[in-house]
């Protein structure tokens, strides 16, 4: 399999090269340059808001993902079955690709006892992309393969490899605004970050306890949430959680999974929480990131 | 005879309010329970005639991807015959109810056993989920490892990587061969559970 890495030269006799390697290598390539793939019930393409790459900038990518009617594919973390969707990245020397940034999982009750988490049925997953300042002029691919399941009541495996091809321009490039308007409405849902709640928990023999205090600016409220961890070993995904407020703002509860003994302590949890309502008075901000540090002396 | 009888009531009692939750789950450590199914051939089969061997349990559901993974490769075939070599005694349990992915009647469950595909000692079609229940198997596959004394030393995953692609095997450290060799050259292994990965099991 060529992996077309190597295609910014620096002389003109390289670019007569390059023009005949990208003839090459897209006849033999498995990277056939489609940016698009309808695999395993599930519509996938990337796309970019830049529609040139200035050297020493980042743009970001994004997978669209649309199942097919009542079809799922999995978050970050899966839960009980399934498995996450992965990006590979396939880039040029000297070019770097960010993390995954995914939107707000949702909880799917199967009978007896299990649960995953899935995403919606349409959802773009973002990444964020940083050129190298030394680059030559000459077109850039950015390659990536995409696996993941698609399941509805039974599972398919999907596979494929999507690219874009992109011009490198030194000065500031154009963007596609329809693109971009896309990912800002994404990035607006995304969880948040950072902010002035005060997230910590305390961890007992059987379960963690979750206790959320809002900023004093806060004018909304929460009536639902719902934890989802990071890590597929921490919290019995089937079991409710039990949310109530208190006196200081919100409690959740979780059931710890069986794969952590009464005594094992652990000594941080990591997610995403789920609410109802924003957490964030006038945006439409449903979930909020945490990373809580936990003490080992509460057992 | 009077208190066993008011224990039965009991049990049947606390089995009834607790019904909605019939999921047991079986840690790793404790005593594996015993159970009855009937296998691809029409024979009752249960755990505790297998008391004094080391015995694996696996989840199947033939048409989940991640089994597919394993058996198209050959890999769990492999697995069932080497350790049949050594006295393992391995059953394959479909849990999966009629009309669900899976499910295979007693007839295509014999051509699987004995023509086609699988090496295990037995195939036991758990249609009720019975079994899947009492042990809280979530995935196909989900492994189950049973010492000669009856605790289960291992639940969980079959290999570390958690995917459908049959190119990670030999890139996965397998739990199946790791527990049994070590416990069979007569190695110490603490009882440990992972998180399993799979399709869920279709009860």
């Amino acid at each position: 399999m060529v992996i077309a890495k190597n295609l910014v030269f620096k002389s003109v006799f390289c670019k007569c090269v390059l023009v005949v390697a990208i003839l090459v290598t897209s006849k033999v390539s498995v990277y056939a340059g489609e940016a698009e793939a309808y695999v395993a019930n599930a519509r996938v393409r990337l796309l970019t808001e830049a529609q040139a790459i200035q050297p020493g900038s980042t743009f970001w990518v994004g997978l669209e993902m649309a199942m097919d009617d009542h079809w799922h594919s999995y978050w970050k973390n899966s839960g009980d079955s399934g498995m996450p969707t992965r990006i590979e990245w396939h880039l040029p020397p000297g070019f770097e690709a960010g993390p995954v940034h995914w939107p707000n999982p949702v909880r799917m009750d199967y009978q007896e006892d299990l649960t995953s988490y899935v995403l919606g049925e349409t959802f773009l997953l973002l990444s964020e992309i940083k050129a190298p300042q030394d680059l030559d002029e000459g077109n850039v691919p950015v390659h990536a393969t995409i696996k993941w399941l698609s399941c509805k009541d039974i599972c398919v495996p999907g596979q494929t490899e999507l690219s874009l091809l992109l011009p490198v321009n030194e000065k500031a490039p154009q963007v596609d605004e329809e693109v971009r308007a896309r990912f800002m409405a994404v990035r607006e849902r995304w969880p948040v970050f950072d902010s002035k709640w005060e997230i910590t928990a305390q961890q007992q023999k059987d379960a963690f306890t979750i206790h959320l205090m809002p900023p004093n600016d806060f004018t909304g409220q929460l009536t639902h949430l719902q934890f989802f961890p990071y890590r597929n070993d921490v919290i019995d995904h089937a079991a409710q959680q039990f949310f109530q407020k208190d006196q200081q703002g919100y409690q959740l509860t979780c059931v710890k999974s069986v794969l952590l003994d009464p005594g094992e302590a652990i000594d941080r949890l990591e997610g995403v929480f789920v609410a109802d309502r924003s957490w964030v008075s006038d945006e439409n901000r449903l979930g909020h990131w945490a990373q809580i540090g936990l003490r080992d002396d509460q057992l | 005879m009077k208190l066993k009888i008011n224990g039965i009531i009991m049990a049947i009692l606390i089995s009834a309010v607790f019904s909605a939750v019939a999921f047991a789950g079986v840690s790793a450590g404790s005593k594996a329970p015993d159970f009855t199914g009937t296998d691809s051939d029409g024979l009752t089969r249960s755990l505790s005639e297998y008391k004094g061997k080391y015995v694996v349990l696996e989840w199947l559901n033939y048409e989940c991807p991640f089994v597919r993974k394993h058996y198209n490769s050959g890999n769990m075939q492999s697995l069932q015959r080497h350790y049949a070599s050594k006295d393992v005694i391995w059953l394959s349990i479909i849990s999966s109810a009629q009309g669900n992915q899976g499910f295979m009647t007693p007839k295509q469950a014999s051509k699987f056993k004995n023509v086609e595909l699988s090496q295990s000692t037995a195939l036991l079609l758990d249609v009720s989920g019975t079994i899947g229940r009492l042990y809280g198997a979530k995935t196909t596959p989900h492994m189950f490892i049973i010492d000669p004394q009856g605790t289960l030393v291992y639940q969980g995953a079959i290999d570390t990587i958690a995917t459908t692609d049959p190119g990670d095997i030999d890139k996965a450290q397998n739990y199946v061969r790791s527990v049994l060799d070590a416990l069979i050259a007569g190695e110490e292994v603490v009882p440990f559970s992972t998180k399993s990965y799979g399709c869920s099991v279709k009860y």
